[in-house]
C-alpha cells in the first residue's frame, strides 16, 4: 500500500470566463510515492507541478481520477500534510513563535506543551533566537524555515513543498537544501517537492519525476540511492544532468 | 539640488563622523519634534480654513453689502463660547446639553450598527454561496440617501429620537458590513490554505486568522461609516424635530434668523467630527497597521 496514490488523474482548469474551454493540465497521471521518499516532480512552466502538490494536499480535487492517501480518497487539507508554500504564508501579525502555536492549537496540543514544542521545532532549524520577531522582520529564507519549523511542530507525516526556496538567493538555498535533507534523513517523513532546477532534484531527492508540458504526463523516472554521493560537479550527476534535460520538453505552455 | 531627503540629512551629520562598527548610527528620539511639527502643520490647516471663511464673510458683507451680515469666524467662536452654559434662546438648553444629545444618538446608533454590521458583514464575507445574494440587500441600501430615510424612519418609528437615530443606524451599518465583508474576502488565498493545512478548525479560521487580517478594512469601515454617520445625525435632527441636538438647534436658530447662532452650531459640529476623525480614528488605523504588522521594518 502506497501512502500516497495518484490514480488515473486528469485535471483541466477553464481558461476564459464564458467557461467555454478547457485546458487539459494532468492527462491520466499515475503515481505511486511510499513511506519515507523524498521525491522531487520537475517539469516545465505550467505542467502541472504544482497542480499535483495541490491536490495531495486537499486543496484542489482531481476532474478525473482518484488521488488517495493512504488508500483513502483525500477530502481536504490536514495536518497530516503540512505544506510549505511558494509564497510567505505566515501571519504577520503574530510572532513566529506565536505562528507555530497556532498550528499546535489546531491540533489540540495542551496549552502548557504548546510553548515548548514550538522552540523545539525552531531549534531545529537554528532559529531559536528570533521567536519573538515578527515575520516582517525576517529574511526571506528565515521565513522559510519558520514555515519548515511549523511543519516539524505539527510533526506531519508527508512534508508538501512548492518550489518554497525559488524566491531566495542562491547561498540561502543550498543552505536550505542541505538542511531539508538532513531533517528528512533524521524523521524519515515523506517529502513530496516541486521545484523547476534539475540542480535541486539532483541534489536532494530518492526519486525524480519528470513531468510533460501540458496535458502533463509523467515522462520518466529516476532513482538514486539516499547514500550517493551527490557531487554536482561529478561526472555521474552532470550525466543524469544532461540525460533530464534531454528530455525536458523546451517550452512551456504559452502557446 | 539634490535628491536627498530630510531623513538622509539628518542621519548624515552623525554619519559623517564615520560608520560605526556595529552598523547602526544611536541619534536622540525625534518623536518631540515630530509631534510638534504634525501639529504645528494641523494648526496652520485649521487657520487656512478659517481664512477661507473669512474671505467668505468679507465677500458678502463688504463687497456685495448683505444686509443680513454673513457671520464671521470670530462672531461665531464667541458665540459658542458665550452660550456653553447660557441656553440658546428658545430651545432651553445651552450648546454643551445639545451637543450631548447629538452625540447620545450617535453613539448608540453607531455601536449598533458596529454590531450588526461586523455580524452580517462577516458572515457574508466567510461564505461565498451567501455573498452573492446577500450583497444585493446590502448594496440597495447603501444607495438609499440619507434623508431618503426619513420617510421610512418615521413610519417605522414615528416622531422622535427612536427615528433619528435609526436612520442614522440605517447609513452606517451599510458601509461598515460592505467593508467587512469586503476585507474579509481579500485575505489571500495563501493565508487561508495555509490555516486549512494546519487544521484549523472553522471558528479558529474566522477568529484568528481572518478578523485580524482583514482588521484594517474593518476599522477604515467603521471610520467611513462614522463620518457617514456623524453627517446624516445633523440632517435627521432637523427634520425630525426633537427639540435637542445640535441640528435641532440650528433649524430653531435659522427660523429665527439668527444666523450668528446657527454657524456657532456649524462651528461646533465640525470640530467635533474632525476630533472624532482625525484623533480618535487616525490614531486607531494607525496602531492597527503597525500591530498587524502591515508595515514594513519598523
Amino acid at each position: 500500500m502506497s501512502q500516497i496514490r495518484l490514480s488515473e488523474v486528469s485535471k483541466a482548469y477553464y481558461t476564459t470566463r464564458r467557461m467555454d474551454d478547457a485546458r487539459v493540465v494532468l492527462d491520466r497521471v499515475n503515481l505511486n510515492i511510499e513511506e519515507g521518499e523524498f521525491i522531487t516532480i520537475i517539469g516545465p512552466s505550467g505542467c502541472g507541478k504544482t497542480t499535483i502538490l495541490n491536490m495531495i494536499a486537499g486543496f484542489e480535487g482531481p476532474t478525473l481520477g482518484k488521488v488517495l492517501f493512504k488508500d483513502n480518497e483525500i477530502e481536504g487539507p490536514s495536518p497530516e500534510r503540512g505544506v510549505v508554500f511558494q509564497e510567505f504564508s505566515l501571519l504577520p501579525w503574530m510572532s513566529v513563535r506565536s505562528n507555530i502555536e497556532l498550528a499546535l492549537e489546531c491540533k489540540k496540543v495542551p496549552e502548557k506543551d504548546r510553548k515548548e514544542i514550538a522552540l523545539k521545532a525552531l531549534k531545529a532549524v537554528g532559529l531559536e533566537n528570533f521567536a519573538d520577531y515578527r515575520p516582517n522582520l525576517l529574511s526571506g529564507g528565515m521565513k522559510q524555515r519558520v514555515a519548515i519549523a511549523r511543519l516539524l511542530a505539527m510533526d506531519s507525516e508527508v512534508f508538501l513543498m512548492d518550489e518554497p526556496f525559488s524566491a531566495l538567493d542562491e547561498q540561502t538555498r543550498t543552505k536550505l537544501d542541505k538542511d531539508i535533507v538532513k531533517i528528512w534523513k533524521e524523521r524519515k517523513k515523506t517529502v513530496v517537492f516541486v521545484t523547476h532546477s534539475i540542480d535541486e532534484a539532483i541534489q536532494l531527492s530518492t526519486r525524480i519525476v519528470l513531468l510533460s508540458s501540458s496535458p502533463g504526463k509523467v515522462i520518466k523516472e529516476w532513482r538514486l540511492d539516499e547514500n550517493l554521493y551527490r557531487d554536482p560537479m561529478s561526472y555521474d550527476m552532470i550525466k543524469l544532468k544532461k540525460e533530464i534535460l534531454a528530455l525536458m520538453p523546451t517550452c512551456s505552455c504559452s502557446n | 539640488m539634490s535628491v536627498s531627503s530630510a531623513n538622509d540629512r539628518r542621519i548624515a551629520s552623525q554619519l559623517a563622523k564615520g560608520c560605526p562598527e556595529s552598523g547602526h548610527i544611536e541619534m536622540k528620539s525625534a518623536f518631540f519634534p515630530n509631534l510638534v511639527k504634525t501639529v504645528l502643520l494641523f494648526a496652520l490647516g485649521i487657520v487656512l480654513t478659517l481664512f477661507i471663511w473669512q474671505c467668505m464673510a468679507w465677500y458678502c458683507n463688504d463687497i456685495r453689502g448683505l444686509a443680513m451680515g454673513f457671520p464671521t469666524p470670530a462672531e461665531s467662536i464667541a458665540y459658542v463660547f458665550d452660550h456653553l452654559d447660557v441656553d440658546i434662546y428658545g430651545t432651553g438648553k445651552n450648546i454643551l446639553e445639545h451637543l450631548c444629545a447629538s452625540l447620545k444618538r450617535l453613539v448608540i446608533a453607531f455601536l449598533l450598527a458596529s454590531i450588526v454590521g461586523v455580524i452580517i458583514g462577516s458572515i457574508l464575507g466567510f461564505y461565498s454561496k451567501i455573498y452573492s445574494i446577500g450583497i444585493v440587500p446590502v448594496t440597495v441600501f447603501q444607495s438609499i440617501p440619507g434623508l431618503a430615510w426619513v420617510p421610512i424612519a418615521l413610519l417605522l418609528f414615528g416622531l422622535g429620537d427612536d427615528a433619528s437615530i435609526f436612520i442614522i443606524f440605517a447609513v452606517s451599518c451599510m458601509v461598515i458590513t460592505t467593508n467587512v465583508a469586503g476585507g474579509i474576502r481579500m485575505v489571500p488565498q495563501t493565508i487561508i490554505r495555509a490555516a486549512g493545512m494546519m487544521g484549523a478548525t472553522p471558528s479558529i479560521m474566522f477568529i484568528k486568522v481572518l478578523i485580524p487580517y482583514a482588521l484594517v478594512s474593518i476599522i477604515s469601515g467603521l471610520r467611513i461609516g462614522l463620518g457617514s454617520a456623524w453627517r446624516v445625525l445633523i440632517a435627521a435632527e432637523m427634520l425630525i424635530g426633537t427639540g435637542i441636538g445640535l441640528g435641532s438647534a440650528m433649524e430653531f436658530l435659522r427660523d429665527n434668523l439668527d444666523f450668528v447662532g446657527a454657524f456657532g452650531c456649524i462651528v461646533v459640529i465640525c470640530a467635533m467630527g474632525l476630533f472624532i476623525d482625525k484623533i480618535i480614528f487616525s490614531s486607531i488605523e494607525k496602531y492597527a497597521r503597525h500591530k498587524l504588522g502591515m508595515e514594513e521594518g519598523y
